[in-house]
């Protein structure tokens, strides 16, 4: 028969095992209440704007994109101007167009010029490198010699929104289109609809 | 039938050797096994140099049912030539039937193999 000071130690080993004893399997540390997620899974926390949007309108925007210009000998230069975010939520659209242009990036089937956004930076770093004297003349990256994008891609984020005691529909629009900056005319055009509903 | 569609399909892309073996089943790979959600159309072409392959889906039960995709895009030997891709939701009615348009993201891509996840599957 097994004494009590025996059961005990059992005990103590017991809880031991379990306090450490699985931890020692993962590389993690901190103990904390937080998991780590696979950054393409699909989000249904709530009806908000969220990741998988995110991830599904830069997809589809730029899977069209490179399928209407692929075929082109030369890779289109393009700007990427705003877009507008018409609904009621904030939302980063930049965050969107960042998607965007990096996927065509990588696809390989567009290049992009310096937007708007990104301007002050460029012209900075020219004049620091031509005005301030402190570069060897061979290596300066020279002034006017930026080439002008040929394309302009701008959209718009709209939302409808509708709800009831028991149900609450959100409707996105993402609408995308690229524009001849010479000629002014509209030489693509695409949109993603998403519905989502959540239940109260 | 379907099945010879998708060879054909592949084969007049160029893909040699392998193409023998192209079936639907051969370029889905299912977590589980899908209960009503039935894939039985699929064909592939090119497309301003970029690879387009058309799904049909097909749900067998009256009432909706959801599923996930997406894809993966591998070049002639296999590997993969993108990022893992977002996956993306799908709600089909009651006997509803889909047709997905999927557009490779770089030229690179010359074959691809589909991930499929429904919501409701057989029980092991």
């Amino acid at each position: 028969m097994m004494s009590a000071v025996n059961l005990k130690t059992l005990a103590v080993l017991a809880s031991v095992v379990t306090l450490y004893g699985c931890a020692a399997t993962n590389p993690t540390t901190g103990g904390g209440n937080v998991s780590y997620g696979n950054a393409t899974d699909v989000e249904t926390v709530n009806s908000d704007f969220g990741s998988t949007d995110l991830q599904m309108i830069a997809e589809a925007m730029s899977r069209s994109l490179a399928q209407s210009v692929a075929g082109n000998k030369q890779k289109p230069l393009v700007t990427v101007a705003d877009v507008k975010n018409k609904t009621d939520e904030y939302i980063d659209t930049k965050s969107i167009t960042d998607s965007i242009k990096t996927q065509l990036l990588k696809s390989g089937t567009m290049k992009f010029a310096t937007d708007i956004a990104d301007m002050q930076n460029q012209t900075d770093e020219l004049v620091r490198q031509n005005n301030t004297g402190l570069y060897k003349k061979s290596s300066t990256a020279k002034i006017g010699h930026m080439e002008g994008a040929q394309y302009r891609i701008e959209g718009t984020l709209t939302s409808i929104v509708k709800k009831n005691s028991s149900v609450k529909d959100v409707y996105y629009k993402f609408t995308l289109m690229m524009t001849n900056i010479e000629s002014g005319t509209l030489e693509w055009m695409d949109e993603k609809e998403i519905r989502k509903q959540a239940r109260r | 039938m379907k099945k010879a569609l998708l060879i054909i399909g592949l084969c007049a892309l160029g893909y040699g050797a392998t193409c023998a073996a192209d079936t639907i089943e051969s370029k889905v790979d299912q977590m589980g096994t899908a209960r009503y959600l039935k894939i039985d159309e699929m064909s592939a072409r090119t497309d301003n140099n970029l690879l387009v392959v058309r799904v049909g889906i097909t749900n067998t039960d009256d009432r909706d049912q959801k599923a996930y995709y997406r894809v993966r895009w591998l070049d002639e030997s296999g590997d993969a030539v993108w990022d893992d891709e977002p996956w993306k939701p799908l709600l089909f009615h009651g006997d509803q039937k889909q047709h997905l348009k999927l557009v490779a993201p770089t030229v690179k891509a010359k074959d691809f193999k589909i991930e499929f996840s429904a919501e409701a599957n057989w029980r092991k």
